[in-house]
């Protein structure tokens, strides 16, 4: 036998054998590969018992790992080995003594000692059977690794991961900052929406709103998302807070409570009560129209409220100022227009200021619950749910107040009826318009905070008038008794102080004060 | 790779190498009870063409292994007792003045025992160095220079020495470079005791021993040893014995541990190539005409335990050469084609 004959019939028989092994070795590998397959599988959805990722997010990748274990297994099993490594492995598997392995070496001799030994391997070849030669089990060690990687993935696919508590709490904290994010843009809106504010006021609010809104995207707990409001609050106190607001509202009550006393000012007493600007003004221009026409002692009378109200209202200097140089030329009769019309100016910058003042306390005051709710762990309402700090109501609970048909209002946990007030008959707090009402009453944080009158009349009207069921303080110009909103005024400064930007000595200090106060009543 | 000789090596050639190393091997087995790796070692030598140091405590039947060799081949056998006096000459030959009838006188070399196909070299470790040396240009070149005459010995050659591993006191144990030149050395074990037996019933009736029939004649032996040399060595297979070769060195890094601890010096060139031309003629009697992994295997042990020198520390710890070669053969990976 020529050498290449030789090579061409040792291929040949070598041809089925190969064959075989290829199968086997696919067998083998697949099998491995389905070891490896589960265990990476495994390894991957272990992640998710260590490290807090949800589970629906890491399953994708385990079958990905599963798959390409399979496909990089099968692709060694198909691989083609060479025919010198085939030969040995069948000189080691048939036990042969290297005939084959040799014969493949010297393939290219034509030797008589090679033809010979090739011979002798050939005939050794064709003496076997591939299928019966040749057979592969998997050990025990490899059903074993099998059996033990399959079972380790179905029990972690089956079984919740220790981390799903975490991931559940991670969620709940992220949504309570998504829903305070909302809450800053509801804040946003309603203050563009608002005409109370000075464009310059509504600018600063604006930045500083989405300025928090920017912190609180890289918020990660409600702790963060808290510091963040608290951040935004103490800015918002800072920039657009009046240092002067409490007197100036002190002056400007009590200049109404003075001008409503006379018959001459009450109209403009009633305005400023409801902080009316337009009707003060309109009253103002009454006066002044009426002023040439009045009689000396009318006059006189007229220029004494007005110097009563300057006097009372010394708090608001400006304002006392132009009520003062209106009651001196009221008196004198001379320029009395040209002074009514400044005291009708400082009113209504008072009267504007004040509110505007008194909206911006009220979104601080929102932000203040914003902070607590976040920082307490209590759910985050949706803005839906939120009143309007600006006015800014709803469409369909706009028109059902306007429409005169009574409303829920819910404002956090408590629910509120408001009535058209045209039905009502007393003056003060709560006449008005309905959204007026509605603004009152929709932030009684606000006017916890703020808008407290702790001296003042008793409300005539207040029979007349639907009161808040909880409202824990009085609205402007229906003063309560002072024992029936300390528990309230106790538990809201007890909540303030226990802001953590509060020193220990100033909460003690408040709360050692309520807690006197209690025991004195 | 061993490549194939020129010459032709057919299979005639190859079964009458089975044929005849068959033979032998069994009438040798007729004289020797027992010892079937001894006689299969000595015979794998013989057809290698190596010398073969067989170690045994007296009595185990050595020297008759070897006169039994020597009758079945019928080669020219002969015996040289070492004893401290014996000396080179005695062994290789001298120049001696002869007379002839003539009266007239001349020089004349006259050969020595060494001048034989087969030469048992019987307890050699009792001759002195010097004598032991006598040998050295005799196994390696079979060749002996007397004088500034070079004279070849008769082919073929071989030296079977034996020495008794007990009896040390006057003894002068053989140097490096002697005991590489044997091929195998040979450890004859104590026989068992069906074996005992046996040879006790032979001694009890001499007659029941055939006596070796003559199986083949030098001719015969040369052309054995030409088809020993053909058989194929795959390339894999040389890289095995070059691997089985080098980690018997301490400084190879694939050296296992126990020759790093205990050899000073691994085996040497020479006994790769013992390897690799007794595995050649084992092949053959397992009726093989290719080298495989097993035959090395099986070979290494007497082709390789009496090259490696080793440390105090193997005597102290006890660890023997045979112990090094196994962990050798199980420390070495088989390279795959």
């Amino acid at each position: 036998m020529s050498a290449a004959a030789g090579e061409v019939a040792l291929k040949a028989a070598l041809r089925p054998w190969e064959r075989r092994l290829r199968f086997e070795s696919l067998e083998r590998w697949l099998l491995r590969g389905a070891s490896a397959a589960f265990g990476l599988a495994s390894a991957v959805l272990l992640v998710g018992w260590f490290v807090p990722v949800p589970e629906r997010d890491l399953r994708p990748w385990a079958l990905a790992a599963f798959a390409l274990a399979m496909l990089v297994a099968a692709t060694i099993g198909l691989w083609p080995g060479r025919r010198a490594r085939t030969a040995a492995d069948l000189d080691t598997r048939l036990n042969f003594g290297d005939r084959l392995a040799t014969a493949w070496s010297f393939r290219t001799s034509d030797t008589p000692i090679v033809d010979l030994q090739r011979r002798d391997a050939l005939s050794y070849l064709t003496r076997g059977e591939p299928k019966r030669d040749l057979q592969w089990r998997p050990s025990r060690v490899e059903w074993a690794a099998l059996g033990a990687a399959t079972l380790i993935t179905v029990l972690l696919l089956t079984t919740p991961s220790p981390q799903q508590r975490v991931l559940d709490e991670q969620a709940a904290q992220a949504a309570a900052v998504q829903q305070a994010s909302a809450q800053l843009d509801t804040l946003r809106q309603q203050a563009e929406a608002s005409a109370t504010l000075s464009p310059d006021q509504l600018r600063q609010l604006d930045e500083l709103l989405q300025q928090a809104q920017a912190q609180l995207k890289e918020a990660q707990t409600e702790q963060d998302a808290a510091n963040v409001v608290a951040r935004a609050q103490d800015q918002l106190g800072q920039q657009l807070g009046d240092p002067n607001a409490d007197l100036r509202d002190e002056a400007l009550a009590a200049m109404s409570e003075t001008l409503a006393a006379e018959p001459q000012t009450k109209a403009l007493g009633d305005a400023l009560q409801r902080e009316d600007p337009q009707a003060a003004s309109q009253s103002i221009k009454d006066i002044a129209d009426h002023a040439d026409h009045l009689s000396d002692v009318e006059r006189q009378s007229l220029a004494r409220a007005l110097q009563r109200a300057a006097n009372v209202g010394r708090s608001d200097a400006k304002t006392s100022a132009a009520l003062r140089d209106a009651s001196q030329a009221v008196a004198s009769n001379s320029n009395a227009q040209q002074a009514l019309s400044q005291a009708d100016t400082a009113l209504r910058e008072s009267i504007q200021a004040s509110q505007s003042q008194a909206q911006l306390n009220v979104t601080q005051q929102q932000l203040r619950e914003l902070q607590n709710r976040l920082a307490s762990g209590q759910p985050v309402n949706s803005s839906a749910d939120q009143p309007s700090a600006f006015g800014v109501v709803p469409d369909a609970t706009a028109q059902a107040l306007s429409s005169g048909t009574p409303v829920a209002l819910d404002s956090g946990s408590a629910s509120q009826t408001v009535s058209d007030p045209s039905n009502g008959e007393g003056g003060g707090a709560g006449n008005g318009s309905a959204l007026n009402a509605y603004q009152q009453q929709a932030a009684p944080g606000a006017q916890a905070a703020e808008n407290v009158f702790i001296p003042g009349r008793p409300n005539d009207s207040a029979g007349d008038q639907p009161q808040p069921v909880d409202q824990p303080f009085t609205v402007r110009g229906a003063p309560r008794p002072y024992r029936d909103v300390l528990n309230q005024y106790a538990q809201s400064s007890r909540d303030y102080v226990d802001r953590p930007d509060i020193s220990p000595a100033v909460r003690d200090l408040v709360k050692q004060y309520f807690q006197d106060l209690e025991q004195g009543q | 790779m061993t490549a194939p000789t020129e010459m032709t090596v057919d299979g005639a050639a190859i079964a009458e190498f089975t044929q005849h190393a068959h033979d032998l091997e069994r009438e040798l087995r007729k004289t020797i009870v027992g010892q079937h790796e001894v006689v299969r070692q000595v015979l794998i030598a013989l057809f290698a063409g190596g010398h073969v140091l067989l170690e045994g405590v007296p009595g185990l039947g050595k020297t008759l292994l070897v006169r039994t060799i020597g009758d079945a081949l019928t080669l020219h056998f002969s015996r040289i007792q070492f004893t401290p006096d014996l000396m080179p000459a005695d062994i290789i030959g001298t120049t001696i003045v002869s007379e002839d009838v003539d009266g007239r006188r001349s020089l004349r070399f006259q050969a020595g025992p060494v001048f034989a196909n087969l030469v048992l070299a019987d307890e050699i470790n009792r001759a002195t160095p010097k004598t032991q040396s006598a040998l050295l240009e005799a196994m390696q070149e079979q060749t002996v220079s007397v004088g500034d005459a070079t004279r070849p010995l008769p082919r073929p050659f071989f030296v079977l020495a034996t020495q008794n591993p007990l009896e040390m006191e006057g003894t002068y144990p053989l140097p490096e470079a002697q005991l590489d030149r044997f091929m195998f050395k040979v450890l004859v074990p104590f026989p068992r005791h069906a074996e005992l037996e046996q040879i006790l019933q032979r001694t009890i009736r001499p007659d029941a021993a055939e006596a070796p029939v003559s199986i083949a004649d030098a001719d015969d032996v040369l052309r054995m040893l030409r088809v020993a040399r053909d058989v194929v060595v795959a390339p894999h297979l040389v890289t095995y014995a070059v691997r089985l070769t080098l980690a018997t060195h301490p400084v190879e890094t694939t050296a296992p541990p126990v020759v790093r601890q205990y050899v000073r010096h691994g085996a040497s060139p020479r006994g790769m190539q013992a390897l690799v031309a007794g595995a050649q003629v084992r092949a053959l009697l397992e009726n093989r005409f290719n080298v495989s992994r097993e035959d090395l295997q099986d070979i290494a042990l007497p082709a390789l335990r009496h090259r490696l020198i080793l440390g105090f520390e193997a005597q102290a710890d006890g660890i023997t050469a045979e112990r090094i070669v196994n962990d050798v053969l199980a420390a070495v990976p088989f390279p795959r084609p």
